[in-house]
């Protein structure tokens, strides 16, 4: 087990790059989902906003 | 537009852990050879295209500017693709896309493509992801993407 975590010297080269593979797919897939999100907050904060203008011309 | 922040990042991640494997492996971080610079031209033109996006308000135009220098980029794929034939360096010749048989030795060929795979296949599901919210922008003022919103966002 400790043979396989040491890479045969090289642990600190493998792991990293295992390291920050894992943290950009992490982020390829954060980022998206916020930004969609934030997209469908936006269009129904827009929504309400004009249902909102028009009670205020009936009244 | 959704596909280049992935493009962006996959190839900081080449250039990166090729990197730190090159360290131990040729003894240094980085060189001037002709693969590692049209890599890196590559992360500059995805950038480009990022922030030429950003800079221009009207969506349509920034759109049609972007597919200009997409296609302008294209250009930079076979150079970096034949760069180590082309030129002599650090980097290793092709070990798997050639007419001969693969150099790779099987051991490494088989996770190396089943790899390659994952990340194609990661690529497009983020990239359907960012397209569908790029789609949902656009068309914000029609009736459907108005009910999408209604029903998950109020």
């Amino acid at each position: 087990m400790n043979d396989f975590f040491s890479m045969g010297g090289y642990a600190s080269y493998v792991w990293s790059s295992y390291g920050l593979a894992l943290v950009i797919l992490l982020i390829n897939v954060i980022l998206p989902r916020r930004n969609h999100t934030r997209t469908v907050a936006g269009i129904a904060r827009s929504i309400k906003r004009k249902m909102g203008d028009r009670h205020d011309t009936k009244t | 537009m959704s596909s280049a922040p992935i493009g962006a990042s996959f190839t900081f991640l080449a250039l990166v852990t090729g990197s730190i494997w090159g360290k131990p492996m040729w003894g240094t971080w980085w060189v001037w050879d002709a693969r590692l610079t049209s890599e890196l031209i590559l992360l500059f033109l995805y950038l480009g295209v990022i922030v030429l996006y950003n800079a221009i308000d009207d969506k349509r135009t920034a759109s049609r500017a972007i597919a200009i220098l997409a296609l302008v980029g294209v250009v930079n794929i076979p150079i970096i693709h034949y760069s180590v034939e082309w030129w002599n360096t650090l980097h290793q010749g092709p070990t798997v896309t050639k007419f001969d048989k693969p150099s790779i030795h099987i051991s490494m060929l088989m996770p190396l493509l089943f790899m390659a795979i994952a990340f194609k296949l990661y690529y497009f599901m983020v990239l359907m992801m960012r397209a569908r919210t790029e789609v949902l922008q656009r068309e914000r003022n029609s009736s459907w993407a108005q009910d999408i919103a209604r029903n998950t966002g109020l």
